[in-house]
């Protein structure tokens, strides 16, 4: 990773793991992820409850054993000029699928998000790469990520780091006609 | 319509449906070794087989020739639902495989109707699938029968 903040902090560094207080930051970020996603997915919108379930759910998510909930901080030039202290976050969990294919022990990668803002400083490559070992280092047999057919940007970045698709989504809509 | 008939399957109907199964997961083992199947994966299938002949949140049809051999099937299930505003009811087609001998006969595209048809009368506004990526033959089928790709599946070792 050689991207960095125009102060001079490498991407990479920017993220760690997060912990509770980090929960306001990442539900207003994850409301506009599945917002994006949702949009992306051509869906006419999210459940109005979203961000109640999301302050629900993810304190739960960060103690969980399983489950990985990254973090992309700002650096110290941003947050002494008053700019949000979280730029961007990404969750994975370690799950046993069933046993339909050979490989079990499945390392998930369910969402990479970071601030349009924030975008171009190498803050998603960071998260990706940081989510992808630290899954790897608790013995999945494969890793595996969604991402939504129309993010080309998500796409390329997760192929730069060594994935290939495997399956394909198709949807249709019983309303479309 | 005409053409071999259409039927919801039977508990009867398991071995058979078991059958095309393995000879569906063959041949996508075929098509990309990432989808060889788990050594448990003919008993764990045989399982849910008899268990969904009986689930009401799950449809299995099959093509059933005059003698009686059953020579393809499709499934779907009904994805949970909260019934929140926004939110709304969804299926997945599970299986949808026509014996390789019955192919080019449009066995396929009427389960698939079939089972569409079957989901609306449950008031189901989308309806998803999975495709291997390394078939671009049932993409070209499933695009046919409006399906669109919204998500790709990457893996890495």
């Amino acid at each position: 990773m050689t991207s960095a903040e125009p102060s001079g902090t490498p991407a990479r560094e920017r993220v760690r793991p997060a912990g509770r207080h980090d929960v306001p930051a990442i539900v207003d970020l994850r409301v506009r992820f599945l917002g994006e996603r949702a949009r992306l997915e051509g869906k006419p919108g999210i459940a109005p409850d979203v961000r109640a379930r999301c302050e629900a759910q993810l304190p739960f998510w960060i103690d969980q054993e399983q489950r990985l909930v990254l973090v992309a901080h700002a650096g110290a030039a941003e947050r002494a000029a008053g700019g949000p202290g979280v730029l961007g976050y990404a969750m994975g969990q370690v799950s046993t699928w069933p046993p339909l294919f050979r490989r079990t022990q499945v390392g998930e990668i369910l969402e990479v998000f970071v601030d349009p803002a924030a975008r171009g400083l190498g803050l998603g490559r960071a998260l990706i790469a940081v989510l992808t070992e630290g899954l790897a280092a608790r013995g999945v047999e494969v890793l595996r990520a969604a991402v939504a057919a129309r993010d080309a940007t998500s796409l390329a970045r997760f192929e730069a780091q060594g994935y290939r698709p495997w399956q394909h989504v198709l949807v249709r809509r019983q309303d479309a006609g | 319509m005409e053409g071999i008939p259409i039927r919801t399957a039977r508990r009867g109907d398991v071995p058979s449906l078991h059958a095309l199964w393995q000879a569906m997961m063959a041949e996508h083992a075929r098509l990309d070794p990432r989808l060889e199947s788990h050594p448990e994966a003919a008993t764990w299938m045989a399982a849910q087989l008899g268990q969904a002949s009986a689930d009401p949140h799950r449809l299995l049809l099959v093509a059933e020739e005059a003698s009686r051999l059953v020579v393809g099937f499709a499934t779907a299930r009904l994805l949970p639902f909260g019934g929140l505003p926004g939110e709304e009811r969804e299926a997945e087609i599970a299986e949808c495989f026509v014996a390789p001998a019955r192919r080019r006969r449009g066995i396929a595209r009427r389960l698939v109707a079939r089972l569409l048809d079957m989901l609306d009368e449950r008031r189901v506004v989308s309806v998803r699938l999975q495709a291997a990526a390394a078939n671009p033959g049932a993409l070209v089928f499933w695009r046919s029968l409006g399906f669109e790709v919204v998500e790709t599946i990457l893996e890495r070792d």
